[in-house]
């Protein structure tokens, strides 16, 4: 599984990295002003909250990420997914 | 191989003595009147009339009018072999069909079918909801890459990628009505149509990317407006149809393996002889320049056409109520729910009125007289433009939208695709099986 880690000043936000539109990897897209854009069509996502701003209807599957020091820790499922220094 | 450019997103394809033409629109003024090709076809010495009759296959690759043109069409014997996408549902088939066509072949996506001496063709299908489809033509190892305007899944773009395109024939700029017929103060306004512009090069460019072609063509689009009153559409800093001097800059500047390549209407690309300019030079003066003069020469038979559009068919009033009525009822409860709107239409003119469309009531009545007052979606249009597409005349109704003739208010200011599912195919087994897995 590929995951987009997005470092933003609200956080760190991590999601699956597909778009659920045309399933472009998201992590070739860009992000600014806590927008994720898709490189593929455009679709927009709120990096906070994973929701697409063009089509309410679209969610971005959230990864859950705990920071500890300098460690993020990314977990799916319950599971311990990767520890990125 | 030899390809010729017939704008938008025809082209005619020669390859191992078999001539493929894809998605022949030869005539101008698509959707009521309002598209016009990039150049006019015209201006390169193109028209129905005079197009070569030896094609052997047509390829559709969806139903738009600037893609499938009747007027177009009826140039064609009824039993040429027409190429399309097999879709979800059977509605472009039976399209064709009820034109007289006898002699269709559905192809799956992603299967290559081998046609005369060694030419593979291969049409992959869209990612989204509507009907729309690509092509992919192969011989001696030379692939051509037509996207129409086809919005494919990654992984088809990755695999057609893979196959070592020498030419392909891409999408660039906007082609619907978003947000320019929409209610947004002027600011508003022009951040949406400057992001949107943004974002439609970005994706050009990524698609190119992602298929590696050796030569990028930007293609299918841009539309011109021509009618002197819709001229602005037409600008950078209001419209959406961008300029392929753009797309091509953009190339240039990205530095990518893939060589920039503009082609204008009767351009040739051979696999042998490279580039043959083809088009007069009259095609390839500053575009603003080109719409303005071609906007003076073409205005009056643009109001000679609007002169002569019939008017609302005197039942309008009575039809319309019950055609959506019809068309919501025969949705499922899920598809309602997931389209939990109030679809407000402002009808103008003597067969005109006023009515909502519930999709949140309990039913079995769904279009209530009157514009409520929590509407979502709001259209206001002229009756004569809404009434071929109540009886039935005009199969498409999405068509009546990308004309641009009329306006389009939404609250809240968000993107309701199965509302907009709804209105370009109402098919309730399709809509329901769509959202049953979403």
């Amino acid at each position: 599984m590929r995951v987009v880690l997005i470092r933003t000043p609200a956080g760190i936000f991590a999601y699956e990295d597909v778009c659920p539109h045309a399933f472009w990897p998201l992590s070739d897209g860009t992000a600014q002003n806590g927008v994720l854009e898709c490189p593929g069509h455009g679709w927009e996502f709120s990096i906070d909250t994973g929701r697409c701003l063009n089509a309410p209807a679209y969610c971005l599957t959230p990864v859950a990420v705990s920071v500890q020091g300098e460690t993020v820790l990314l977990f799916w499922e319950q599971k311990k997914l990767a520890a990125i220094r | 191989m030899r390809v010729t450019y017939y704008g938008q997103a025809c082209t005619l394809i020669e390859a191992g003595g078999i001539r493929i033409l894809t998605d022949p629109w030869l005539t101008e003024g698509a959707y009521q009147g309002t598209w016009f090709h990039t150049h006019i076809l015209a201006d390169a010495g193109v028209t129905p009339e005079s197009f070569p009759r030896d094609i052997d296959y047509l390829f559709l690759s969806h139903e738009h009018q600037d893609h499938l043109d009747v007027a177009t069409l009826k140039e064609f014997p009824r039993d040429i072999p027409l190429l399309i996408c097999r879709f979800a549902t059977e509605k472009f088939h039976r399209y064709l069909q009820q034109l007289g066509f006898t002699n269709i072949h559905e192809l799956p996506s992603g299967e290559t079918r081998l046609l005369g001496e060694g030419v593979g063709v291969t049409v992959f299908t869209t990612v989204e909801y509507t009907n729309d489809s690509a092509i992919l033509v192969e011989h001696n190892g030379v692939c051509l890459f037509n996207e129409t305007d086809c919005k494919l899944a990654y992984e088809d773009l990755q695999r057609i990628g893979e196959k070592g395109i020498d030419i392909g024939f891409y999408m660039f700029s906007g082609a619907n009505w978003y947000p320019m017929t929409y209610d947004y103060p002027d600011d508003v306004m022009l951040d949406l149509v400057r992001r949107r512009r943004r974002s439609l090069l970005r994706s050009f460019m990524q698609r190119v990317k992602l298929t590696k072609p050796r030569l990028a063509v930007p293609a299918a689009g841009p539309c011109t407006v021509l009618d002197p009153e819709m001229l602005w559409l037409n600008t950078e800093e209001r419209g959406i149809f961008i300029d392929p001097e753009l797309a091509l800059r953009e190339l240039k500047q990205a530095n990518m393996p893939s060589e920039p390549l503009y082609m204008a209407c009767t351009d040739v690309w051979d696999s042998e002889t490279g580039f043959e300019p083809h088009a007069p030079s009259c095609l390839r003066v500053p575009r603003q320049d080109y719409i303005r003069a071609a906007s003076e020469r073409m205005a009056p038979s643009i109001a000679a056409g609007r002169a002569a559009e019939r008017p609302a068919h005197d039942d309008l009033p009575k039809l319309l109520p019950r055609y959506f009525g019809e068309l919501v009822r025969a949705q499922t409860a899920l598809t309602r729910k997931r389209i939990n709107a109030k679809l407000a239409l402002a009808v103008a003119g003597p067969r005109g009125g006023e009515w909502t469309i519930d999709f949140t009531a309990a039913g079995p009545e769904y279009v209530r007289d009157g514009i409520q007052p929590d509407w979502n979606y709001k259209i206001e249009v002229e009756d004569k433009l809404i009434s071929p597409f109540i009886t039935g005349e005009e199969p498409f109704f999405e068509d009546l939208l990308l004309s641009l003739r009329m306006r389009t208010f939404r609250r809240p200011d968000e993107y309701n695709e199965p509302l907009y599912h709804f209105l370009y195919e109402p098919d309730p087994e399709k809509l329901h099986n769509w959202y049953a897995t979403r």
